[in-house]
C-alpha cells in the first residue's frame, strides 16, 4: 500500500533531466581528464613549475635581489673550471657507489633474515624501520654527536676499551670524514631496502624453494637460482629510487660538516646550496643542481631499460 | 657587532708564565704558550670548519695580521698569492700541530663553545658567549678545582703580527629593500629602532657581546658593570671586513660564503704544501673577482 502511494507521488521520467556538468561528465575522456586534474596540478605546481624555473634560472646571471639577464650556458663553463665543483662530482659519485653497495648487501641480508619465522617477528621488522622513520635531521644530529671530536661516545668506548690511544678524528679527517657521512647513509638507508626487499621476498612461493631443496640445490644455489632472479625486478627498482636520493642526498652532510674539512664531503646539493641560496648567486646555484639531471637521467633510462628487459624474458 | 676576543683560562695561562694581565702579545708567544698548554693537556681551540662564525673571524684577521690580503685597495687587483699569506700559512700549520685541539676540523660554531666549558681547551677565539654562560650558571660550569669557571675566564685580542693587529667582529645590518614601495616608513622604522632610547634596552641587554657601531657606544655606563668585559668596549676598532684592504663587495662576499680563505689553512693543515694551497686559494678568488 505504501509502496504505491510513493510510486504514485513519483512518476516514472523516461529522460531524467541532467544539467550541463553531468553531460560533460558523461563523456569518459572528460572524467578522466577530471579525475587526473589534482594531480597534474600538484605536479605541475611542486614538479614541473620549479625543475622549468630551475633551467630557466641556469641559464641566467641571476642573484638574490637581481632577476639577470640571459647569459647561455656560461655557468655551466663556470662549473668545468670550478675546483670545488669538480671535487663535489666526485663525492657524489664515491658516495652514491659506496652507500648503494652496502646498503644492498646489508639490506637484501637483512631482509633474507627477516622473512624467516621467529619469534616477536612483527615487532622486530617494526624496529628495523626506525632508522628510516626518524627525522633524518634529528638522527643525524646524534651521529655528530657520536662523532664529535671532543666528546664522541665511539672514540670513549674505544679508549676506555683500550682498543685505540689517540682519539679518531671522524669528522676532521678529509677521508675519514667522507666515510663517517656514509657510515650515517648506510645507518639510514638499510632499512628502505630490507622493508621492500622483504616485501619482494614474500612474494616468491616458497614451494619454489622446497623444491629445488628436494632436487638436492644447496642454500646458497637456491638463493643464487631462485631468490635472486626473481627478486631482481624489485631490487632494481628499489635501487634505482635509493640512488637518486642518495645522489641528490642533502641533510645528511649539511648538518653533519657542512660540506668541511676544506670541502672533502661537498656534495651536490650541498655546494648547491651554499653557492646558490649561501652566497646568493642562484643562477650558478641552479646549474650545480641541474648539473646532477642528466647524470640520474641515465641511471634511470639504463635500469627501467633493464627492469623491461627482465620483465619480458 | 658582534665582537669577538680569545677567552682564556687565567689560571692555566699564569701556569705557564703569563700572570693576568699578561697574554701573548704575538703569534709567536701564543704559539709557545699553546704549545706549553698542548703538552699539559690544555690545547688551544679554534675552528676550521665550515661554519659561518668562528672560522672566518679567526681565518681573515691572522691572514692580514701577516701582511696577507685578497685583494688590493682598489677592490680588483687580486694579491692573495703573497710571501707574507704563504708564511701565514706556513706558520699556520706548525702552529696547528704544536698547540690546537686536532679537533678544530670538525667544529661547527658551538664545538668550541663547549670544549672550553668543558675545561678541554685553554683558549679560544668567540664572542662573549662563552664567559656570559659560564657566569649565567656558576653552578654548572666548574674548574677542576671546584670553583666556578667564570671567575678563571678573561678575554684578549688576537695577537699582532707583523703587519698589525687585526680582528674581524660580526656586523648585524639591516636593510631596506629597493623593491620595498614605501621607503619612508621603513626609513623612519630604521630610525626608530637605532635611537638611543630603543636601542638602549637592546644594547644593555647584550652585557657586552653586542656592541654598538659607533664610538658613543664606548662611553656607555654598562662598560663599568663587569671588567672581564671591557675588551669587548674599543674591539671593534681593530675590525676590518672581509675583502680588506679592498671593500667588502660581493666578490668578497663569494669568497667568505665558500670558506676559500678558511679552507686555504684547512688545506695546508690537511698536508698540502703551503705554497699550493695559497696557489688554490688564489685562482678561486681571481675568478671569483673576475666575475
Amino acid at each position: 500500500m505504501a509502496v504505491d502511494s510513493v510510486a504514485a507521488a513519483r512518476p516514472y521520467v523516461a529522460a531524467p533531466r541532467r544539467g550541463p556538468v553531468t553531460r560533460v561528465l558523461e563523456n569518459e575522456h572528460w572524467f578522466a581528464f577530471f579525475l587526473l586534474l589534482p594531480t597534474a596540478v600538484l605536479l605541475s605546481l611542486f614538479i614541473a613549475y620549479p625543475f622549468i624555473k630551475g633551467v630557466l634560472l641556469a641559464v641566467t646571471d641571476a642573484k638574490v635581489g637581481v632577476p639577470g639577464n640571459f647569459v647561455g650556458l656560461q655557468n655551466f663553463a663556470v662549473l668545468m673550471n670550478d675546483s670545488i665543483f669538480r671535487i663535489a662530482v666526485w663525492n657524489t659519485i664515491v658516495y652514491t657507489a659506496v652507500t648503494t653497495i652496502f646498503k644492498l648487501a646489508l639490506g637484501l641480508w637483512l631482509a633474507l633474515l627477516l622473512n624467516r619465522h621467529f619469534r616477536a617477528k612483527a615487532l622486530t621488522r617494526a624496529f628495523v624501520l626506525l632508522p628510516f622513520i626518524i627525522p633524518t635531521v634529528l638522527s643525524t644530529f646524534a651521529w655528530k654527536w657520536m662523532f664529535d671530536p671532543t666528546f664522541s661516545v665511539i672514540n670513549w668506548t674505544l679508549f676506555h676499551l683500550g682498543i685505540i690511544r689517540a682519539r679518531i678524528n671522524w669528522l676532521g679527517d678529509p677521508g675519514l670524514a667522507l666515510i663517517s657521512v656514509m657510515i650515517v647513509n648506510v645507518w639510514r638507508g638499510v632499512p628502505f631496502y630490507a622493508i621492500s626487499l622483504l616485501a619482494g621476498l614474500q612474494t616468491i612461493s616458497p614451494e619454489l624453494a622446497e623444491a629445488a631443496a628436494i632436487d638436492g640445490a644447496r642454500p646458497w644455489q637456491r638463493f643464487r637460482y631462485i631468490t635472486w632472479p626473481l627478486l631482481l625486478p624489485v631490487t632494481m627498482v628499489v635501487v634505482l629510487f635509493s640512488v637518486i636520493q642518495t645522489f641528490a642526498d642533502f641533510q645528511l652532510v649539511y648538518v653533519l660538516t657542512g660540506g668541511g674539512p676544506a670541502n672533502a664531503t661537498q656534495l651536490f646539493a650541498t655546494y648547491a646550496y651554499q653557492i646558490g641560496v649561501g652566497t646568493g648567486l642562484l643562477s650558478e646555484g641552479a646549474a650545480i643542481s641541474l648539473a646532477m639531471f642528466p647524470v640520474l637521467l641515465v641511471v634511470v633510462v639504463v635500469q627501467l631499460l633493464y627492469i623491461r628487459r627482465v620483465e619480458t624474458h | 657587532m658582534l665582537g669577538a676576543q680569545l677567552a682564556y683560562r687565567k689560571s692555566w695561562f699564569a701556569e705557564v708564565g703569563y700572570d693576568a694581565p699578561k697574554f701573548p702579545q704575538t703569534w709567536e708567544e701564543y704559539r709557545e704558550a699553546g704549545k706549553k698548554l698542548k703538552a699539559k693537556g690544555r690545547p688551544l681551540g679554534q675552528t676550521v670548519g665550515h661554519s659561518f662564525g668562528d672560522p672566518p673571524t679567526y681565518a681573515y684577521p691572522y691572514l692580514w695580521s701577516w701582511g696577507g690580503k685578497e685583494v688590493e685597495a682598489d677592490g680588483k687587483t687580486v694579491v692573495l698569492n703573497s710571501k707574507a699569506t704563504v708564511d701565514s700559512v706556513k706558520f699556520a700549520v706548525g702552529f696547528w700541530n704544536d698547540a690546537y685541539d686536532e679537533g678544530g676540523l670538525a667544529w661547527d660554531d658551538s664545538s668550541n663553545n663547549r670544549a672550553f666549558l668543558a675545561g678541554t681547551i685553554s683558549s679560544t677565539l668567540n664572542g662573549a658567549s662563552i664567559y656570559l654562560e659560564a657566569k649565567r650558571k656558576p653552578q654548572v660550569y666548574l674548574t677542576e678545582t671546584g670553583t666556578p669557571l667564570w671567575q678563571d675566564i678573561l678575554h684578549a685580542p688576537l695577537p699582532k703580527g707583523t703587519a698589525g693587529q687585526f680582528g674581524y667582529h660580526l656586523p648585524m645590518s639591516n636593510m631596506l629593500m629597493k623593491y620595498v614601495k614605501d621607503q619612508k616608513a621603513g626609513k623612519e622604522f630604521l630610525r626608530w629602532i637605532t635611537s638611543k632610547p630603543v636601542y638602549q634596552a637592546w644594547f644593555d641587554s647584550q652585557q657586552g657581546y653586542s656592541v654598538g657601531a659607533t664610538t658613543v657606544w664606548e662611553q656607555d655606563k654598562l662598560w663599568g658593570n663587569d671588567p672581564v668585559m671591557l675588551p669587548f668596549r674599543t674591539a671593534a676598532r681593530a675590525g676590518r671586513f672581509p675583502g680588506y684592504a679592498g671593500p667588502a663587495n660581493r666578490g668578497a662576499a663569494e669568497v667568505l660564503s665558500k670558506y676559500i680563505v678558511v679552507d686555504m689553512t684547512a688545506k695546508a693543515i690537511q698536508g698540502m704544501p703551503a705554497e699550493d694551497a695559497v696557489k688554490w686559494a688564489h685562482d678561486e678568488v681571481a675568478r671569483i673577482y673576475a666575475a
